[in-house]
């Protein structure tokens, strides 16, 4: 589903920094990744490097045998078919949460008003969020945002979900809820790669841990493995702070 | 930050929109449906006022105020008396509107043959020799009896008719000319500020020295180069190809809209460059071009923004526009130094004048504040 070969990002503004050293990596379809590592270790840039929120500086990466870095890809056409949650949530404060989900559906997919709205409800009531879809999002509590934000996302039908800490914003008590709705993503099937510092939640529903620092990868595996015996030094230290 | 949770807390940021919930609950304070900006400014009052209070004696302070105005307008007059200005209010009314005598005269000569009254209107028959011919007057004005003999130039009938003064006239001139040139100064601002943001440099430069052009030279110069170089020149080029002249109405409204075009794109892109990041990459994560995440989802946030700056610069432009009288337009402040020039009395006119031009101004500002409120509830 994604190849990532040789994938180098420089940013030269403010200074240099390389942010993805060589990196190489390859995501099956169905499959849940999450990325871990410490922060500056670029697993953000890395996941914005896959739907070209970032332009690497240099190597390839196939979205479903597309080839993103190409400049003739039409990467609105890749961007549709690759699903994003960030950080921040980024729904839209002058639409309403019903409108959040429908507008991208309409504008890119050009579905039906109708159509576009039955697709909107159906997946407000699956992340819970059914009874609020006339209120604006900044009457909606962070959990709840975050919520609608994946709902958005999977409206237009994605291939692939990407997941960028989607829940490092939120306060304690709101994780769990989108967790969950995360989890139930995962059983279905959907491919998803998830940045995230919830080692419960990778242990839990990961196929594969990818731990990466300083740019680059430094290990991956199966949660058991990573979790339980890992070979790094760089891995036994990061997990040793954090667990 | 408008809209949006807080990242700190996760906790959505209120900023004016009423809760749905809290519709059955009293209002905490009635400026619920305000705009963030007012809200700041409100809510800074009721701080000062829940820390001070009223100050004491506050209405002493508020007659001292009106104290203050009277003996301002007094010395005024006061002084206008000492240079012996005679003030004549009576005579500026014909400048908004007057009576004016009409004759109908008679372009024939020949006998008024008859008569007819048709409703509240009277046609009159002249026939000469070999021609005929009707004329058209209000009842009850007829000066002339059927079976009268009249040569070409006599009056058939005299009646008074309500015309628009010459300020009326020139508000109306300068109404056209701030409403074209707002119209065209929206579009070159966008335009031109989306250009500034753009990555090609081509793009961007032109926005550059066209903002930094015209900002940088006074709008009289403008004027004077829209009207008398670039207007013999292209009305010379229309010449030559036969085509008719275009009129100096036109350059004012081009000189004027260039000018705030100008203010406008910055005004335009700081309000781009104002909405987070975060909005156009959830955008364009969607699938949605350039264009689309800039119409669904930058520009509607951001007019929210720019909307009160705008509101000023546009204000700027309706007192800019008294510039135009220069080449020749006869707006406002022309036709009010026509009106000085015919009755010698400027004080009278050019107050007048002021005030015309603080209707046009606080009409803009009302209405743009009726807009604000009408962005905050949508």
């Amino acid at each position: 589903m994604i190849q990532a070969k040789n994938v180098y990002k420089t940013f030269y503004a403010p200074h240099e920094i390389n942010a993805l050293v060589d990196v190489t990596a390859s995501i099956e379809a169905g499959e849940v990744v999450v990325v871990i590592g410490p922060s500056g270790s670029g697993k953000s840039t890395f996941l914005r490097c896959l739907n070209r929120l970032e332009q690497a500086t240099s190597g390839h990466i196939f979205i479903d045998g597309i080839d993103i870095l190409d400049q003739r890809t039409d990467i609105n056409k890749v961007r549709a078919e690759v699903g994003m949650v960030f950080q921040s949530f980024n729904l839209f404060p002058h639409k309403s949460v019903l409108e959040n989900v429908t507008l991208a559906q309409k504008v890119v997919r050009k579905r039906k008003g109708d159509d576009a709205h039955e697709k909107a409800m159906a997946l407000l009531e699956k992340v819970g969020i059914g009874d609020k879809i006339n209120v604006y999002p900044d009457q909606l509590s962070g959990g709840q945002q975050q919520r609608v934000a994946i709902a958005r996302a999977l409206a237009m039908n994605p291939k692939v979900m990407l997941f960028d800490e989607p829940t490092s914003a939120l306060d304690p008590e709101m994780i769990g809820e989108v967790l969950d709705v995360m989890k139930a993503l995962a059983k279905e099937g959907m491919t998803m790669v998830v940045v995230t510092h919830e080692m419960g939640f990778a242990r839990e529903v990961a196929d594969r841990v990818i731990f990466m620092d300083a740019g680059a990868i430094v290990e991956e595996g199966t949660p058991e493995h990573f979790f339980t015996n890992p070979t790094h030094d760089r891995t036994k230290l990061f997990l040793s702070q954090i667990l | 930050m408008i809209g949006g949770p807080d990242p700190h807390t996760g906790r959505p940021v209120h900023h004016g929109r009423p809760v749905s919930s809290a519709t059955d609950r009293p209002a905490p304070f009635s400026l619920r449906l305000v705009t963030r900006q007012e809200e700041d400014l409100n809510m800074s009052e009721e701080n000062s006022q829940r820390i001070t209070g009223k100050p004491a004696n506050y209405n002493r302070w508020v007659m001292i105020f009106c104290f203050g105005v009277l003996v301002f307008l007094g010395l005024f007059y006061y002084a206008s008396q000492k240079i012996a200005y005679n003030w004549r209010w009576n005579r500026t009314p014909i400048y908004f509107a007057y009576q004016d005598d009409i004759d109908v005269t008679s372009t024939v000569d020949g006998e008024v043959s008859s008569i007819k009254e048709d409703g509240d209107k009277v046609i009159i028959t002249v026939k000469g020799i070999g021609e005929e011919e009707d004329y058209t007057a209000p009842a009850g004005s007829v000066r002339v009896s059927e079976g009268e003999f009249i040569s070409p130039g006599d009056t058939l009938a005299t009646y008074q008719k309500w015309k628009a003064g010459l300020l009326m006239i020139g508000l109306w001139i300068t109404l056209q000319i701030s409403v074209m040139a707002t119209i065209f100064g929206v579009i070159l601002g966008v335009i031109s500020g989306l250009m500034r943001i753009s990555d090609n440099p081509a793009l961007r430069w032109t926005s550059i020295v066209y903002v930094e052009l015209i900002r940088g030279s006074p709008l009289m110069v403008q004027i004077l180069i829209w009207y008398f170089v670039l207007g013999t020149l292209i009305n010379d080029l229309l010449a030559a190809y036969g085509i008719g002249q275009i009129p100096a109405f036109w350059y004012g409204v081009a000189s004027l809209a260039c000018f705030a075009g100008a203010y406008v794109s910055e005004i335009v892109r700081a309000g781009i460059q104002s909405i987070h990041r975060g909005q156009t990459e959830a955008a364009r994560s969607l699938g949605m071009s350039y264009g689309q995440s800039m119409r669904y989802i930058i520009l509607p946030q951001a007019m929210r923004r720019i909307l009160p700056p705008l509101a000023g610069q546009f204000i700027s432009l309706i007192k800019d526009s008294s510039l135009l009288g220069i080449i020749a337009i006869r707006e406002l402040t022309k036709a009010a130094r026509e009106a000085v020039t015919a009755t010698l009395q400027p004080f009278e006119v050019y107050i007048l004048l002021g005030l015309l031009y603080l209707v046009l101004t606080f009409t803009l500002s009302m209405y743009v504040q009726y807009l604000e409120r009408r962005m905050a509830t949508s």
